[in-house]
């Protein structure tokens, strides 16, 4: 459900750049004191191709509750050779009980040879001396892209950019810039789970020997998770066994079972959100990639 | 910027309880270089715009001077575009009519005596009909290299000085100040053969912008700054003037100038001095600039052999900036293929004194960077003792403290909060306050600050020569290191912060530039 925004005033233009861009930005926010004072801890963007949603992406990212960006910048890249650069400025305020939270929203529409330099386009709507996260919505970026070396952390969703196969890519962006993948955002409560289960001093002999381990899943969710029980328990025999519904984890030895099984996916807003809230180094993820890629 | 005591009690009784603002004294306002194009795009609309808020008096009048055969109709005309351009199309049609009324045009020759006369005759004939009553200020928006010979002829003629009931008689100059030491120095003495110091007004626009000025009030406006506004608690401090735009048309001024005496020497030593100048006793503009001086002697001085090393030029090269491609430097009109002129420059400077001995300040600025930005950011030591576990404080930088001078003016305080939920991770966050957004009215223009105060008599924004000259001392080393053709110069694409060397400058010490 649409989260209600007070807009402060918007701004479209056709074929321009990007310094009128910046200018409706400061000009917008300064149409009401509410914007005067604000905490921001990143600047979003996503990047998504003709097919992107751009009010969409907003919608979502409005519903993100506490962890809202206040700037927020979407650039579709459009076909074609000649050059193109067509913007969309929103400044907004979302009611937070007696206090207002603002967001800036940017929506830019790219074609020609400056979506080879997406860059230069980001670089100067990057909220200062704060992370910069690009979300990837449907595809890994080019290898080549400077976006990579400008973002400070990469958010992706490997089922979505081409399932199992994209992975080993996978690891190779991660050790550019930090990688947040939402196939493995998906796993974190059954993880959450599994964990738990074996809190239970009597359970603990089963994962310091050698349990039988099934994980049943669609293939990306599947690769991680058993790439992340490859690597935490490296004496477990490990099977993997395709099932597109859902995901569950099977653990036996001994006269043990356990058996944990996924929640429904969660929405969008809240895989971003999750990402959002963890932008540190995730040890387990590094793991759970290697032992997927190195896994047949 | 700062009303002192005086002005207060100089105001008439019937202005007590009234909140409206002092209107300058009338004067004959003659601009040299009035062909030029900061007449049209500034000192005109700045002129128009103080007129529309009363605070020119009646009958105060505008005389050009230039080469241009222009005419008094001519200039008129140009004016009225200027003005109409500036306001988007609306014009305050009431100040224009006062303004237009007293604008007047003297074509000639900056060394033909015949100039002056005819100057002096139009500047006589406005002080009995306009009643501009023999108060002169004398803008010289030419080139630097006749500024000497102006004010001599003005003194020739008798314009330095007021006429017979007149106030004052007042010049502006617009940087640059000389090209280096000697030449700053044999200027001033050109000068100083004609008018006294308290006469002469060096601009630079920088200081009319609010925001430099709100350094001040931050600074000593509040008692939770300054006690850490020192070496105790500073880190280190990063001075920025980006600008996204390469040289463009200006490439025959810039060949000349380069980074170092188109920015350094002027906007950014004066930034530094108001970051790191004492308190000082009152806000007039001598207690003001006295600190400004003192902040600027106590910047060490590098020595020809530390050039290479605490300071890194640069070159932009073909690039993209905000989604346009930009040739490089050498592709510029009016660039020499072989110009070996910085368009960027990075420095380490130390402050030799009580309050800033070891604190490490990085000043950097550049042609074709990524976005336009003027800000000086504090960077604060971190916290004795972190209490945290490592895995928690992972996205947790230093506090920071930015102030924000163009474009979008503002203060960001960056701390640590807690990111909210079970666990205690704590993650870095910025809070930004933006002037703009907080103050309905909208700040003068620079111009508009600097033209009211010239006409007032408060120099507190302009430059004293003992500024310009200590200014030229910090950066007559780095002259003289580049005279030789062996100097080192770095190249960087356009769109990017800077080259790699000036990345390397700071990783020595521990440190990195921060995304602006």
């Amino acid at each position: 459900m649409p989260v209600p925004v007070i807009t402060l005033g918007t701004w479209r233009a056709q074929d321009t750049t990007m310094a009128p861009v910046l200018a409706a930005l400061d000009r917008l926010r300064q149409c009401d004191r509410r914007g005067a004072v604000r905490t921001s801890f990143v600047t979003l963007l996503a990047v998504g191709g003709e097919g992107v949603e751009v009010d969409e992406v907003f919608d979502t990212v409005h519903r993100l509750g506490p962890l809202q960006p206040t700037r927020v910048v979407v650039i579709r890249v459009l076909g074609g050779e000649t050059h193109r650069l067509d913007a969309r400025v929103g400044v907004h305020l979302q009611s937070r009980g007696s206090q207002y939270l603002s967001i800036d929203d940017v929506a830019l529409e790219v074609a020609g040879p400056v979506t080879s330099h997406l860059d230069s386009l980001v670089e100067p709507l990057t909220l200062p001396d704060l992370p910069v996260v690009v979300w990837c919505r449907e595809r890994l970026p080019p290898a080549r892209s400077r976006l990579i070396d400008l973002a400070d952390h990469l958010v992706i969703d490997t089922v979505a950019a081409g399932g199992r196969s994209r992975l080993p890519a996978v690891g190779r962006l991660h050790q550019r810039t930090p990688v947040v993948d939402f196939a493995w955002l998906r796993l974190l409560p059954v993880r959450r789970r599994l964990a738990a289960r074996f809190a239970r001093p009597q359970l603990r002999p089963l994962l310091e020997g050698r349990p039988r381990v099934a994980v049943r899943g669609p293939e990306v969710e599947r690769a991680l998770m058993a790439g992340w029980l490859r690597a935490r328990l490296p004496e477990a025999t490990l099977t993997e066994v395709d099932d597109l519904e859902h995901l569950s984890v099977h653990v036996d030895g001994g006269d043990h079972h356990i058996e944990v099984e996924a929640d429904p996916d969660p929405s969008t807003e809240a895989l971003l959100a999750e990402a959002l809230l963890h932008l540190r180094p995730d040890s387990a993820f590094t793991d759970a990639l290697e032992a997927a890629a190195e896994s047949p | 910027m700062v009303v002192s005591p005086e002005r207060l009690d100089e105001a008439h009784p019937l202005l007590e309880g009234l909140d409206v603002e002092r209107a300058a004294a009338p004067a004959a306002i003659v601009i040299f270089g009035a062909s030029g194009d900061l007449t049209s795009r500034k000192l005109m609309p700045a002129l128009q715009a103080l007129m529309a808020r009363e605070q020119l008096a009646p009958g105060t009048s505008i005389v050009g001077v230039g080469r241009s055969d222009l005419g008094h109709d001519g200039f008129r005309d140009r004016m009225r575009q200027a003005v109409e351009q500036a306001g988007g199309g609306d014009v305050d049609e009431r100040a224009w009519a006062e303004l237009q009324g007293g604008l007047r045009y003297v074509s000639g020759d900056y060394d033909d005596d015949a100039t002056y006369q005819a100057l002096d005759e139009v500047v006589a004939d406005l002080d009995r009909h306009r009643g501009t009553a023999g108060n002169r200020l004398h803008y010289l928006s030419t080139p630097p290299g006749v500024f000497a010979a102006v004010v001599r002829r003005l003194g020739d003629v008798g314009l330095h000085r007021p006429a017979p009931g007149g106030d004052f008689a007042r010049v502006v100059i617009e940087k640059p100040f000389g090209r280096d030491l000697d030449s700053a120095q044999a200027l001033d003495r050109s000068l100083h053969e004609v008018l006294d110091e308290d006469q002469l007004y060096r601009i630079d626009h920088y200081l009319g912008k609010e925001t430099v000025q709100n350094v001040l009030a931050l600074r000593f406006a509040n008692s939770i700054f300054e006690p850490v506004w020192n070496r105790g608690y500073v880190d280190s401090v990063q001075i920025t003037v980006a600008e996204s735009e390469g040289v463009g048309h200006r490439a025959g001024f810039y060949e000349d100038a380069g980074a170092l005496r188109d920015i350094v020497q002027n906007h950014l030593l004066q930034v530094l001095a108001l970051t790191v100048m004492e308190p000082p006793v009152s806000m007039s503009p001598k207690g003001i600039r006295d600190e400004k001086v003192k902040a600027l002697g106590a910047v060490d001085i590098l020595h020809p052999g530390e050039v290479a090393r605490e300071v890194v030029r640069a070159q932009y090269r073909r690039g993209w900036v905000g989604g346009t491609e930009v040739p490089g430097y050498h592709e510029e009109k009016g660039v020499a293929p072989d110009s070996r002129t910085e368009t960027y420059l990075a420095m380490r400077l130390r402050i030799d004194n009580w309050r800033w001995a070891g604190v490490p300040f990085y000043l950097r600025t550049g042609k074709c960077l990524p976005r336009r930005v003027t800000e000086v950011a504090l960077r604060f030591s971190g916290v004795p003792h972190l209490p945290f576990a490592p895995t928690q404080a992972t996205q947790l930088g230093p506090n920071a403290l930015v102030l924000r001078i163009q474009p979008d003016e503002g203060i960001t305080l960056r701390f640590g909060a807690k990111i909210p939920g079970q666990t205690f991770d704590v993650r870095s966050v910025s809070m930004d306050f933006s002037y703009g957004a907080a103050f309905a009215e909208e700040p003068p223009e620079a111009y508009e600050r600097l033209l009211y105060d010239a006409l007032m008599g408060d120099p507190t924004l302009f430059i004293r020569t003992d500024e310009v000259q200590q200014a030229w001392r910090i950066v007559q080393p780095l002259l003289d290191a580049w005279s030789s053709e062996s100097a080192p110069l770095a190249g960087y694409d356009a769109g990017t912060w800077g080259p790699e060397e000036a990345d390397r400058l700071l990783e020595g010490d521990g440190r990195r530039w921060r995304r602006p």
